[in-house]
């Protein structure tokens, strides 16, 4: 049993529809999978939103590589709409145009779109630039274009060492210049390319604690428009629990605390790469099977690493590797398994990104110091 | 006057034996339970309010009528509402 919270079919799906992209980011978590892999066909692609259609899936993410550089994307989207789907598009907005606006207009593509997500890392081109090459100006016009078109934009700034500085100029362009209601933010994680180029990119303990004090004063100044699921902004709300728990011994009802809960994905959500291979995660790409061979719901329901992951809930911290004499354990969740399994090999293992007791080691006090 | 579901809602059947009802146009989520979904399936455009409940009063066995029948007209009216039912006359 992996317990009453499992969905009898996903909820949503998170599909990366190609390995093709226009930038070559510094941090991409994607990079290994997009030069490994081939883009299924069209064909393929609708046949697979007709399986999801069928299972009542709700809602899927499309992202790539580059979702935009497919020429048939807007024959996939009516093949999620055709499929009683609502949709989300993952985009570094350099190619929106109008042109590419106007085509939302047909049939049910603007209704059904629950949100479009660019990345903007830097207030200006050579901060932006320097993680995302040559593409500022272009994905700035392509965000602007769908704000002043009153589409659901979002943002999500990856928080690195290069913009570490600027990112209270950021929410300025965002939030003031823009006109965006909010921006969400994460860090940049040493996963594809950002593992190669993690001494470039990725924020030490020190910087993790910076940032940390800057989004606090940037939510002062503008107060819940800067949200997160990862990265500083997320994991100082996260320590702060985990200090408030151990103070006070009331512990959180957001997450188990003491056991390895985190994520709770694996109970309502799965993931497509852009070859059709189904993973857990398109961050923990463990091989489940391949939608042009094998059935979602079968694996949804019968695959051990599935199975495996959904038990991870159940295993106390004291008795993951490397957490038994950790007097964090009764109140941490392990975080996201995507990290340890592409170091370790191992889901079943704290992700060290995360880990309180290594970031009260290097920056020398906790966070409510 | 008889009932027809609206063909673009998804309904699924979520833990806790709660059914969750899902217009893709709007986003709109309701949650229902049984009788919700078992009044959901008799809307094939056949049925009319009478009959549906003599079939939902057949299925919830011992369940009183009167009851039944206020239950079952509150459900088609918000169904109805929520766009997940039209009427098929």
């Amino acid at each position: 049993m992996a317990g009453s919270s499992l969905t009898p079919t996903p909820h949503s799906i998170d599909i990366s529809l190609t390995g093709r992209c226009n930038l070559k980011c510094t941090y991409c978590f994607y990079a290994n999978e997009m030069t490994a892999l081939t883009d299924l066909p069209t064909d393929k692609w609708l046949a697979c939103f007709e399986e999801l259609g069928r299972l009542n899936t709700m809602e899927v993410t499309l992202s790539g590589g580059e979702a935009f550089t497919r020429r048939d994307l807007f024959e996939l989207i009516d093949g999620v709409i055709a499929n009683r789907m609502r949709y989300s598009l993952l985009s570094n907005g350099t190619l929106i145009t109008d042109q590419v606006l106007a085509r939302f207009d047909e049939g049910k593509r603007r209704q059904r779109l629950n949100s479009i997500q660019i990345s903007i890392d830097g207030s200006r081109a050579e901060i932006h630039d320097a993680s995302r090459p040559k593409s500022f100006s272009r994905a700035v016009r392509g965000l602007r274009l769908l704000k002043e078109a009153g589409f659901p934009v979002t943002v999500r700034v990856t928080i690195t060492k290069h913009n570490l500085h600027d990112l209270e100029n950021i929410a300025a362009l965002l939030l003031e210049d823009i006109g965006l209601p909010s921006f969400s933010t994460n860090d940049a994680i040493p996963m594809g390319s950002g593992c190669q180029n993690e001494a470039e990119v990725a924020l030490d303990s020190h910087e993790q604690y910076e940032a940390m004090q800057i989004v606090g004063r940037l939510l002062e100044r503008y107060p819940g428009r800067l949200n997160a699921q990862a990265g500083p902004q997320a994991k100082i709300q996260m320590y702060a629990e985990m200090e408030h728990a151990r103070r006070t011994g009331e512990k959180t009802t957001r997450w188990g605390m003491g056991r390895l809960t985190a994520c709770g994905c694996t109970f309502s959500k799965l993931a497509i790469l852009h070859d059709g291979t189904i993973v857990p995660c398109n961050m923990l790409t463990e091989r489940l099977g391949n939608i042009t061979t094998d059935s979602v719901h079968e694996i949804w329901h019968t695959h051990p690493v599935l199975t495996a992951m959904r038990q991870r809930r159940f295993i106390p911290m004291q008795d993951v590797l490397g957490c038994a004499d950790c007097e964090w354990a009764p109140y941490c969740n392990g975080s996201c398994p995507a990290l340890p399994y592409t170091l370790y090999g191992d889901f079943n293992r704290a992700n060290p990104h995360d880990c309180y007791r290594r970031f009260l080691q290097e920056v020398g006090h906790g966070v409510s110091a | 006057m008889r009932y027809l579901q609206n063909p673009d809602i998804v309904v699924r059947e979520e833990p806790g034996e709660v059914w969750l009802f899902f217009d893709p146009d709007t986003n709109q989520r309701r949650y229902s339970n049984a009788v919700g979904a078992s009044v959901w399936e008799l809307c094939d455009g056949t049925r009319d309010l009478a009959q549906i409940v003599v079939e939902v009063c057949a299925a919830f066995e011992g369940a009183p009528s009167d009851q039944v029948g206020a239950d079952v007209r509150e459900l088609l009216q918000n169904m109805e509402a929520d766009h997940f039912i039209v009427r098929a006359d």
